[in-house]
């Protein structure tokens, strides 16, 4: 992997940073309504609109008010939220706590129940993988706040087992954390497990109808060594890609599953922004979705050379 | 072959949970016969429906809480707990140290009294300050931080005597001057809330009183002080940074944090009735979701939620009580008179038989909202008696064909019509398209979020019909006639007037006893009837909160607001 790939893909990554920051900018200028009227209240005068979007500097022209906003976000200051005037780089540390830890706890549900059942599927081939696909099937068409909706139904209401709402930050202790997160976790990772358990099958089931394998099993390795050794680095390249692409699913899903266990992580403070043209704090979510989903599809790129050596030598 | 099994099996069971889970309805119904022999709510059904949203979810109004559970929270609590004789029977009962968690949608985006955005955030302020003139449960003024206040006859001044030994929560009094520099922060502010004030034209301070010079109707002022304008925050903390999440207030609690999640707020130890606020701590969850509500009150998670019509059975089979009270606040479609056609008393007429109120009311809602032609129910002191469906609003698709065709529009009449993005309003809007087709009448349905919905109904007004809730009580009754009655009014964008409504609206803002503020009232009411509407009034729906059956002292403000003073948890 060579320096020069690599300043090229950052470049790319600011780039599209960039653009998605003013096609964000855009958009939400061009939606009627903005955060004066959001201000000015329920009742509001064109005149009281008029005055608040003077104060605020809503009446300059789109690109002025991106430029200067874009001059701040370079130096770190992502400004203050016009509708409350908090400051927006504590509105989202405040609030992306509870967004990570759904978020990666729902990879590892993700990954756990992805990749065993997808290895099983591809290894045990017949009824069992007839089984495994209808499940990944369902897995992918049920929407994520329905599995939630069910999930509090029968784990929260009737067995009592999980919190129904909320969220509790570590610092109150693992197991309050892990109680509130683990329902929101598999709401949002189901999906995305039965995505990677297709995508761990198709590569196993391709690995293990190549001429190496045919060698290996000849040679007498059998059962786990011959998985480990040979299909599941073989198999994986597939599995990190739609990975990589996930998370970017993953983040839109999240808001859904916040809004189903009422948690205010960074999906709910979005909604808010955008319910209220919040403009400093819509753009600080963009740009810090955007950065998480570039530099995890970076990654994900990165990683192929270290699987699959043949993949570094291209 | 087993593991084969074993997958089937596991797959059957989730299935049989899905299709467990499937059937709700039935579920709630069955249960619910179990539980309501211990539930203090004998309800089973409301109205009301969707609103996560502001205006929708500050439904209002009528009278008193009609079932059970309504009548024993508000007799445990709302009487024994506020009562100086009462309480010290009820102390030994109740969990001084208490937390009540209560959820809402749409959490204030500021704590600063004038830095609200919508009057629904009201609920999640309130508990931090006292205002300058208060309300009682039924809407009706009553001392606050003045303990009286009088008029001059030829209604220039008004003079506050306000009540001494208070303190906000910095220690500092609450005094004359402290409600000066409120007042005239107010005024001088370019909120919304400077309106509600907007009555008084200077302020002075002197001893123990306030001299408001008017340049309005006193009764209009009073309201303000009563509300939003009226709040007392301390002059030192004006200039705060943090006044958006940690305001220096004078009402029985402070707020401790202020995030998304919610608001969290502990008793202030040094309020002047601190003995009669019977919980310590309070939490207002910021919780967008009717059924996440639901579901916090399901598992205990939440004390007290605003609950839908169609969810109370499953608040019944949970075992959790009820509150309810008619609101002053209706459902309906609202016309511009901008457009030709609407601007015609005939065909605000035929679109006022088309309707069918009752079977909307009993289909739809259950019964929690009730059939009215007026901008109130019936239980409100200022509606019209004369004014019933039967006569001003019967279901007659044949009159109003005729109607239309004396008009000229036979053969047809298109209406634009916006409505908002939350079902209770987008649903209504398809049973009116459906209902008004059968006369004639095609509705081109707009729907859209509510910041974009606001914007089209007020300050770009695209609309021929909006369909919405209505606030009609709020502070007082005049605004909604000011604004929609009153050429020049936010909401009025035809400048549709009624027949000497200044002199009406003159008579409700001078006035300054209830009766004499239901009479005028009623007198609108009446010219509006007579004129034909042009906002056709569906239903008043009612409000219902859900609560734990530790909880009392639940009470809905006749506005719909709900304040915390009253409420408390039972011991144990």
């Amino acid at each position: 992997m060579s320096l020069r790939y690599l300043l090229r893909r950052l470049g790319g990554a600011v780039l599209v940073i960039f653009l998605t920051s003013i096609v964000v900018a855009l958009m939400v200028h061009l939606v009627p309504g903005d955060a004066a009227s959001a201000i000015a209240g329920d009742d509001p005068t064109p005149e009281q609109i008029a005055e608040i979007r003077e104060r605020l500097g809503l009446d300059r022209p789109i690109l002025t008010q991106y430029f200067d906003w874009a001059g701040d976000a370079i130096r770190g200051d992502f400004r203050q939220s016009i509708v409350n005037n908090r400051d927006v780089t504590e509105l989202i540390t405040e609030a992306l706590p509870a967004t990570l830890s759904i978020t990666l706890a729902a990879v590892v549900v993700a990954l756990v129940i992805g990749i065993s059942f997808g290895a099983i599927a591809g290894l045990r081939r017949g009824a069992t993988d007839r089984v495994a696909s209808i499940v990944t099937s369902l897995g992918i068409a049920m929407p994520s706040f329905w599995i939630g909706m069910l999930l509090v139904s029968v784990f929260s209401l009737e067995l009592g087992w999980f919190p129904a709402i909320g969220y509790r930050p570590l610092s109150e202790g693992p197991g309050a954390w892990l109680e509130h997160v683990t329902l929101p976790a598999i709401a949002l990772g189901v999906a995305m497990a039965a995505e990677i358990a297709r995508q761990t099958r198709g590569g196993v089931i391709e690995v293990m109808g190549q001429p190496y394998i045919r060698t290996a099993r000849a040679k007498g390795v059998s059962g786990g060594a011959l998985v480990t050794r040979h299909v599941s680095r073989n198999a994986a390249i597939p599995v990190v890609t739609v990975l990589g692409l996930q998370i970017g699913r993953l983040l839109g899903g999240v808001i859904v599953v916040e809004q189903v266990f009422g948690i205010a992580g960074l999906g709910t403070l979005a909604v808010n922004a955008v319910g209220n043209r919040d403009f400093p704090v819509i753009q600080a979510y963009v740009v810090m979705t955007t950065v998480v989903v570039v530099v995890i599809n970076l990654i994900v790129d990165l990683s192929y050379g270290w699987i699959n050596p043949k993949v570094r030598n291209e | 072959m087993k593991k084969f099994r074993l997958l089937l099996a596991v797959l059957a069971i989730f299935t049989l949970i899905a299709a467990a889970c499937g059937g709700d309805d039935d579920d709630a119904e069955s249960t619910s016969t179990e539980q309501e022999s211990s539930d203090a709510s004998g309800s089973s059904d409301d109205a009301g429906e969707a609103a996560s949203d502001d205006s929708a979810s500050s439904d209002d109004g009528g009278e008193e809480a009609s079932d059970d559970g309504g009548e024993e929270a508000s007799d445990d609590g709302g009487e024994e707990a506020s009562d100086d004789d009462g309480g010290d029977e009820m102390t030994d009962d109740v969990d001084r140290d208490g937390r009540i968690i209560f959820a809402t949608s749409n959490l204030s985006p500021s704590l600063n009294n004038i830095g609200v955005t919508s009057e629904f955030h009201w609920t999640h302020i309130d508990a931090i300050y006292d205002t300058i003139v208060a309300t009682d449960n039924d809407g009706n003024l009553i001392p606050g931080v003045a303990e009286s206040w009088e008029v001059s006859d030829d209604l220039s001044t008004m003079t506050l005597t306000i009540t001494e030994g208070r303190t906000f929560h910095d220690g500092t009094p609450i005094d004359a001057a402290a409600v000066k520099a409120n007042l005239d922060r107010v005024l001088s502010s370019e909120t919304q809330w400077a309106a509600q004030i907007a009555g008084i034209e200077s302020v002075a301070a002197e001893g123990n009183t306030v001299t408001l010079t008017l340049q309005g109707p006193p009764g209009s002022v009073l309201g303000g002080l009563a509300d939003f304008a009226g709040m007392l925050m301390s002059p030192a903390g004006f200039d705060a940074e943090d006044i958006d999440t940690n305001p220096i207030g004078s009402g029985p609690f402070m707020a401790t944090n202020y995030s998304e999640a919610g608001i969290e707020f502990t008793r202030f130890d040094g309020y002047h009735d601190v003995a009669n606020i019977l919980h310590k701590d309070l939490e207002v969850l910021n919780i967008a979701d009717d059924n996440t509500r639901l579901a916090g009150l399901q598992s205990g998670e939440i004390d007290i939620a605003l609950v839908r019509a169609g969810q109370v059975p499953q608040v019944d089979s949970a075992g959790l009580a009820t509150v309810r009270r008619p609101i002053t606040q209706v459902y309906g479609l609202v016309a511009n008179t901008n457009n030709e056609a609407l601007a015609d008393p005939l065909v605000r007429q035929a679109i006022t038989h088309a309707i069918d109120r009752n079977s909307i009311a009993e289909g739809v809602y259950l019964g929690e909202c009730e059939p009215t032609v007026q901008p109130y129910p019936s239980s409100f002191p200022g509606s019209h008696p004369d004014g019933t469906v039967e006569d001003f609003g019967a279901y007659d698709p044949d009159r109003a064909r005729e109607l239309l065709a004396e008009a000229g529009y036979g053969d047809g009449l298109t209406l634009t019509t916006y409505t908002l993005t939350i079902t209770t309003y987008s649903d209504q809007a398809e049973i009116y398209q459906a209902q008004l087709g059968e006369v004639g009448i095609t509705l081109d349905v707009v729907v859209e979020e509510p910041r974009q919905f606001i914007a089209s109904v007020t300050t770009e007004p695209r609309y021929d019909l909006f369909v919405a809730p209505i606030p009609t009580g709020r502070p007082t009754a005049a605004g909604f006639w000011k604004n929609y009655y009153q050429a020049g009014g936010s909401r009025n964008p035809g400048d549709f007037a009624l027949p000497d409504i200044d002199n009406l609206l003159a008579d409700l803002e001078n006035a300054l006893t209830a009766e004499d503020t239901n009479a005028a009232v009623q007198a609108l009411v009446g010219a509006s009837l007579e004129e034909v509407p042009r906002m056709f009034a569906l239903c008043a729906p009612t409000i219902i909160w859900a609560h734990q059956d530790d909880i009392g002292g639940v009470e809905i403000h006749a506005t719909g607001r709900y304040n915390f003073r009253d409420a408390y948890r039972m011991a144990g």
